[in-house]
């Protein structure tokens, strides 16, 4: 009687996990050491980690090897240890002025402040398929390292420094739709409480920061090509380490460490205003964990469309981008088809065959007149 | 209770940590105090995906003490998999006795079923909720489903119904028939067939609703009118098993499973597991009785 | 003053809470509060005291109406890290015995499309019974939740304070919620979807 044999269940269940373990490790190969995953696997790990709404990487590198490599699953595992932490304190909001900038890019001016920083980036890179990582041994590793650390003169180094921003340079200009007080400031914490409509911007970035780069990125991408267009341009694009801080019982701020983020800031025109306004430039904005450059991208993009619901496009529309993009959520429901439902098809059966019932008698009876009306 | 090594904390009694169970246990109060209202709730991730009962979870493991027997079905069927699933991780977060017993537990755990025996005051039945808004299907967005529920505008709900009416021969809604509770609200039972909808109405038990992944919590208290949605001339009908019997028990009055064997051919069973076990041997049970049920007199309550 | 250490904010608060969604679910029924050791200051009940431990934290704010407020919010702060808030912002007020003030008015009864987002009152009496008893008021309950009628006897309870909440309830699903608790550790709840009426005090010879 398949999978729902009365007693059987709980067996079976233990002997489909058991096996999905089985399936794991059946190549009886070297286990993955977490370590490398974490350093090796960095972009996965990124992706996890902001889904998952937690910065550590190395549960996240975990999550990953106990999921074989799905990033969704990984990522909800992730999400579901969260809620088992105690929250001790809340940071003070990190200042990205103050990033230590790994890269740095703009695509609205040729020059800006602190030069363009490729920083680590395959985008210039041809795609082919590099088969000599087949072969890569710890030696070619070594090698390849210290080449990179001869290519180093310590004298060069500049000193750290943090850069100011490109919109700075917009805003400064008087290019900027200036702030008007009664936008929309409302902070809300969308894991303590649900997201009510409409939301506010806080509640959408939040929402966004943790949803799934995949969603966001078809979304984002519908909005470009025309589907309640906004056109944006990448203002900056800044990937690298900010600073957090808490304030302790003594209320004085304490340094606790730095996280790495990737934050996107995308010129858009605005909507137009009322006469005699003019044509301010808007911001959208996308932060999240790690590396991740699409998802800030399309996060940014999807920032300006949700301001501009009048286009009428998917991506215009709050409920839509938000309640779709949720990975974990949108991952569970659609796999609890798999779930059986022979109750509820049974009853929406019993319908079908009465309304069928009812159309075979009602034809029959229509052809019936047909012959009386012909005789 | 399990303890997590890796990281060496333990997890809370019921998993969920004491301040987000006090806001569920707040908004609980609140949703039996609006019987059919959507009350919004935080809905923490759990160890289990969303969809598969996470919302019913919530408030199993908000309202769980040592002393709760606890049970669990779904599809009325207490081994169904993901029921056996949630069982154990209930059991592992609390060390709280099982059942398969309708009549011992304390604390009863469904999706898609009422038990086909009657719960009495002291028991509490949580449902696992997908999609907590009936007007959904007939209105797509949020902040405007609220303002129909705020207004109890729901004409849009009756011209659907009557739409099917006029296409079909009858209101095609299946399971989760949509009730209208106390008076004032619309509301889904949860996609319960049929059968067992009109078991909310005036009952002995407090019903409570959990949908996790929609994060909205909902109640309907005892003694309280929960009236399927029909018009004067086009009634609310249940499920007509009249033609069919239990293959096991020869039983009728009993919401019935379709199965079919490997040469197609096809055969009833009773669904409620622990029910098909009682009677089958023989054992006393107190089904619901209600008068959609007392109207089919095709039924035969004599074993056949 | 210190944490209750006899509070056990597990199980206590699930007992206590479970007690609590029974005594909202069935109006009119009468649930009791086991003795907890616990020591609540001047002008709150331990049954109040309790409520508050069930329900309270740092995520919602509470009002003490009547003497000794102070004392009272320190005491619930130190054991449920819940804020006080005036009463037009508190999600929980409490209210001493036959006590009415002027303040309550402006306590919150929802909105029409979150009629939840309102206040809840958990008001102390001196006794609540099935039976009559000295100065008691005979309420008389209908609507969800109670099979038919209910009805059972408060003492101690002012009837100002009853006719403004029947006030606030009118335009249900605004409304307010009462959780009533005795000297004795009884508990009595009432939510806006009840239809309940009251009699005036009666002296009845027991």
């Amino acid at each position: 009687m398949g999978y729902v044999a009365v007693k059987g269940g709980t067996e079976a269940i233990h002997n489909a996990s058991e096996l999905a373990e089985f399936y794991r490790v059946k190549d009886n190969t070297t286990p993955i050491d977490v370590k490398q995953i974490r350093t090796q696997m960095r972009l996965a790990i990124d992706k996890v980690m902001g889904e998952g709404g937690i910065y550590a990487p190395e549960y996240a590198a975990i999550a990953l090897k106990q999921a074989e490599g799905d990033v969704y699953e990984a990522a909800f595992i992730l999400r579901a240890f969260r809620t088992t932490l105690q929250r001790n304190y809340y940071t003070e909001e990190i200042n990205t002025r103050e990033m230590f900038v790994r890269r740095k890019i703009s695509a609205s001016f040729r020059e800006i402040p602190g030069g363009q920083v490729l920083g680590p980036t395959r985008d210039y890179t041809q795609r082919t398929l590099d088969t000599a990582k087949a072969t890569e041994t710890t030696a070619d590793i070594h090698l390849f390292l210290e080449q990179v650390d001869a290519k180093i003169d310590p004298e060069k180094l500049q000193e750290i420094n943090s850069f100011g921003k490109v919109i700075d340079l917009l805003k400064n200009e008087g290019l900027l739709k200036p702030i008007d007080p009664s936008d929309d400031r409302k902070l809300v914490d969308i894991t303590r409480e649900a997201i009510k409509f409409p939301a506010p911007r806080s509640a959408r970035l939040q929402m966004m920061a943790r949803a799934e780069t995949g969603g966001l990125m078809a979304l984002g991408y519908s909005s470009q090509r025309g589907f309640g267009g906004v056109h944006p341009t990448v203002g900056e694009l800044r990937y690298g380490t900010v600073p957090l801080r808490v304030k302790d019982a003594s209320g004085r701020l304490r340094y606790i460490g730095k996280i790495e983020v990737t934050e996107c800031e995308m010129v858009t025109g605005s909507k137009p205003g009322k006469k005699n306004t003019p044509p301010y430039f808007t911001i959208g904005y996308g932060l999240c964990f790690g590396h991740n450059e699409t998802k800030v991208i399309c996060m940014s993009t999807l920032d300006s469309a949700m301001r501009r619901p009048e286009l009428g496009a998917p991506a215009n529309d709050q409920e839509f981008v938000l309640y779709h993009t949720e990975g974990v959520e949108a991952m569970g429901f659609t796999n609890h088809l798999k779930l059986p439902h022979y109750v509820t098809f049974q009853s929406i059966l019993s319908n079908t065959r009465a309304s069928v019932e009812r159309s075979k008698k009602a034809n029959l009876e229509a052809e019936a007149w047909r012959q009386l009306a012909s005789v | 209770m399990v303890e997590n090594i890796k990281f060496s904390n333990k997890y809370n009694f019921a998993f969920i940590d004491e301040s987000t169970k006090k806001e569920i246990r707040r908004k609980l109060l609140k949703a039996v105090a609006i019987p059919g209202h959507q009350v919004p709730y935080s809905s923490p991730e759990m160890p289990i995906s969303r969809g598969w009962g996470t919302g019913g979870l919530h408030i199993t493991l908000a309202l769980i003490g040592r002393s709760d027997v606890f049970k669990i079905i779904d599809q009325g069927s207490d081994a169904s998999v993901n029921a056996c699933n949630l069982r154990e991780f209930v059991n592992a977060m609390t060390g709280c006795e099982t059942t398969f017993d309708t009549s011992k537990a304390t604390l009863v755990q469904t999706r898609h079923r009422i038990t086909e025996e009657e719960l009495n005051e002291n028991q509490i039945i949580v449902f696992q909720v997908p999609l907590p808004e009936p007007l959904r299907m007939v209105e797509r967005y949020e902040y405007k489903t609220l303002q129909m529920h705020a207004e109890a505008d729901y004409s849009k709900m009756w011209v659907s119904l009557y739409e099917a009416y006029v296409r079909y021969g009858a209101i095609m809604q299946g399971s989760g028939y949509p009730v209208m509770v106390n008076g004032r609200y619309i509301m889904s039972p949860s996609p319960i067939p049929r059968w067992d909808t009109p078991n909310l109405h005036q009952a002995k038990t407090l019903f409570l609703f959990g949908a996790g992944r929609e994060k909205r919590l909902y109640a309907v208290p005892p003694y309280t009118d929960v009236e399927p949605l029909e018009f004067e001339d086009v009634n609310f009908e249940i499920e007509d098993f009249s033609k069919s019997a239990c293959y096991k028990t020869g039983f009728k009055k009993a919401f019935l499973d379709e199965l079919y064997a490997d040469d197609g051919s096809q055969k009833y069973v009773i669904s409620d597991s622990n029910f098909l076990d009682k009677i089958d041997s023989e054992e006393e049970t107190h089904q619901y009785t209600n008068k959609y049920i007392d109207q089919l007199e095709a039924y035969d309550v004599e074993r056949g | 003053m210190q944490t209750e250490l006899n509070y056990d904010v597990v199980f206590d608060a699930q007992e206590h809470f479970r007690l609590l969604l029974d005594s909202m679910s069935r109006p009119g029924k009468i649930n009791t509060y086991p003795l907890v050791d616990i020591l609540p200051p001047e002008g709150i009940t331990q049954g109040a005291a309790l409520t508050g431990f069930a329900l309270l934290n740092a995520d919602v704010s509470h009002c003490i109406t009547g003497e000794n407020a102070g004392e009272i919010a320190d005491y619930l702060l130190i054991n449920t890290a819940s804020q006080q808030a005036d009463p037009s912002v508190a999600d929980y007020v409490f209210v001493p015995e036959d006590y009415f003030g002027e303040e309550l008015y402006g306590a919150r009864n929802g909105t029409a499309t979150y009629p939840e987002d309102s206040t809840t009152l958990i008001i102390s009496c001196e006794l609540i019974s099935d039976k009559p008893h000295g100065n008691s008021r005979k309420f008389t309950l209908k609507g969800p939740g109670v099979n038919g009628i209910a009805e059972v006897y408060v003492s101690g309870i002012n009837a100002d304070l009853l006719h403004f909440i029947k006030d606030s309830n009118s335009e249900y699903p605004l409304g307010i919620d009462m959780v009533i608790t005795d000297r004795y550790n009884n508990i009595l709840g009432i939510p806006r979807s009840n239809n309940f009426s009251f009699s005036h005090p009666e002296h009845f010879n027991l």
